[in-house]
């Protein structure tokens, strides 16, 4: 049981209780619908990790909203300041516009992005989605076939497919979207070669995500890269604004390079896996500035990795963007051994891939007494300017309020 | 014999109106609550049979609570963006204005904010048994929930100043 609590905190509770019955949970699917809705769910998302990108939603263009994420060549213009969502209008959807939707009550934004390449007929789409298909699950007869038949499209494109889900478990899926690859990837959608390219191999990071993605992403910047313990995290940038948010891990791959689905199917612990996602960076620069301006680590998108014996592996730090009154160039974690680690930061974007222990929950069987003996365990982070200037030095209970 | 797909579709038939609520309230919204309760289930499915008949539900609860906390985004904010007057939903009968702000005010936190007050609040654990639950540091549980507390009160207006009328009593916790 808790401590005892101030007014607001019991009130708090008592509000929470009467929203979560307010809920009619359930009406109308019995179990085995539910049960079945999952497991079509699970092989969706399966495919999802192989490069297919969420349905699209309404969104409302912030004008003026371009902003030029810094880059690690040196040669691209750096931000004056954050991005706030500044005029909502009209609805759009995503496609084939691109932009972002503003919030003005919360202040969020959510925005999407749109690749669009080299049009191609409609028989060439379903040739390369059908080739992705088959990188992805296996050579088979499967032909994908495009929903509708309205044209054009684009390279870059998501379009809704049909057949794609006649995976060899049975059900069929619907709403199905494939990103039209660009020509001559589409054998490599999904798939990654080890060994992944080193932090400063920018030419092996964009054609390592690229890739997987399918899409070139060679005029496109990498703002930042980390590439150590078998994975790469790394974001990739243009000039307006678009960002693309590279996770890559050898491991549970299959012999194709692709995502072991047997596995990733039957282990609980595989939580996420290889990604690319498109977003945009005010996207996730508002998603900073909306809960912290202290430079704290809010990752927008990580990998977790499975614990070792004896060790706990922190939370996701993947890659993300540092808000603060400074631009952040340089970053150190001290983690629960006192090992410290160098995160690769470049104008507040930052990429990790690496591994830190802390001492959060002590496996079963015990745990190595380096991480758990006489150590609070706590990942200390320091934020340096390019100056060399400590913006922020900081372990997770600085300056925070406990409740009572 | 009966297959796990048929002992997993009778849990859920038992058990579903208390997981799907409790999904909601980790996601919320109901769609995204159920596809927490449906995305646990697969994960539990190859352990299934290994598991402890008694306590099956509680670690359905538990990978839901770590898929919660690992959402990149909030659900609902792509789901259903706020600015516009939230549409009278089918999932949830707002009965008062208290609701709809406290509900608007929960899901423009981050997943892990929301995931830590929710667990807090709501399930009545504390810091320690929160950590452990969601896999994390105490540090890091004390740390999100603080700042979303803070944001909470901020968000609904709830200062010193505020007389907050408690108009009803605490009702019974349905987790049947």
């Amino acid at each position: 049981m808790n401590p005892p609590e101030d007014a607001f905190e019991t009130q708090l509770r008592v509000r929470m209780d009467q929203l979560a019955d307010s809920v009619s949970a359930g009406d109308g699917i019995d179990g085995t619908q539910l049960y079945r809705q999952g497991v079509r769910r699970k092989r969706q998302r399966g495919a999802a990790a192989s490069a297919l990108i969420a349905a699209a939603v309404a969104l409302v263009i912030v004008a003026a909203a371009i902003w030029l994420p810094g880059t690690i060549d040196g040669t691209e213009q750096r931000p004056s300041d954050h991005l706030r969502p500044v005029e909502q209008n009209d609805m759009f959807q995503c496609s084939p516009s691109a932009g972002c939707f503003a919030t003005p009550s919360t202040g969020s934004l959510t925005c999407c992005v749109n690749l669009q390449g080299a049009e191609v007929s409609h028989a060439e789409a379903e040739r390369r989605c059908t080739a992705v298909w088959h990188n992805l699950y296996g050579p088979t007869n499967l032909t994908v076939e495009l929903r509708g038949t309205d044209g054009p499209w684009y390279e870059g494109n998501e379009i809704d497919v049909v057949n794609w889900s006649e995976f060899p478990y049975g059900e069929t899926m619907e709403d199905t979207k494939c990103l039209i690859p660009a020509a001559g990837l589409e054998d490599t959608v999904g798939s990654i070669e080890p060994p992944l390219p080193a932090s400063d191999d920018l030419a092996g990071v964009r054609e390592a995500c690229g890739g997987f993605l399918g899409w070139d992403f060679s005029d496109w910047q990498v703002v930042v890269a980390d590439s150590q313990d078998g994975r790469l995290a790394a974001l990739l940038g243009t000039t307006n604004g678009d960002l693309a948010e590279c996770a890559l891990d050898t491991e549970h791959l299959n012999d194709r390079g692709v995502l072991d689905l047997d596995e990733f199917f039957a282990d609980p612990n595989i939580y996420t896996t290889h990604d690319v996602q498109l977003v945009k960076a005010a996207e996730i620069q508002n998603y900073a500035y909306e809960r912290s301006d202290d430079y704290r680590v809010e990752p927008s998108w990580c990998q977790q990795k499975r614990p070792r014996t004896g060790q706990w592996v922190a939370e996701c730090l993947g890659t993300g963007w540092l808000a603060g009154p400074e631009p952040a160039e340089r970053m150190v974690i001290t983690d629960a051994t006192g090992e410290e680690h160098e995160v690769a930061v470049n104008n507040g974007w930052y990429a990790f891939a690496g591994t830190v222990v802390n001492h959060a929950a002590v496996p079963e069987g015990g745990c190595d007494p380096i991480v758990c003996d006489n150590s609070r365990g706590e990942l200390r982070f320091t934020v340096y300017a390019a100056d060399g200037t400590v913006l922020a030095d900081y372990s997770e209970n600085k300056d925070l309020q406990p409740i009572q | 014999m009966v297959s796990t797909e048929d002992e997993v579709a009778s849990f859920v038939a038992a058990r579903r109106q208390g997981l799907t609520r409790y999904g909601f309230m980790l996601a919320g919204d109901l769609a995204s609550g159920e596809d927490l309760v449906q995305e646990a289930l697969v994960r539990c499915l190859p352990s299934w049979g290994r598991l402890d008949p008694q306590g099956v539900e509680a670690y359905v609860r538990k990978v839901m609570a770590r898929l919660a906390w690992r959402a990149r985004r909030h659900p609902a904010n792509l789901h259903a963006p706020l600015s516009h007057a939230e549409p009278a939903t089918p999932d949830i009968a707002d009965r008062s204005a208290e609701l709809a702000d406290l509900r608007r005010a929960l899901n423009s936190l981050p997943p892990k904010q929301r995931v830590v007050l929710v667990l807090r609040y709501w399930e009545d654990l504390n810091e320690a048994e929160i950590a452990d639950l969601l896999g994390c540091r105490q540090g890091t549980v004390k740390s999100r929930a603080s700042r979303a507390y803070a944001q909470l009160r901020q968000d609904l207006g709830w200062t010193d100043d505020t007389a907050i009328a408690d108009d009803s009593p605490a009702t019974g916790r349905d987790v049947s």
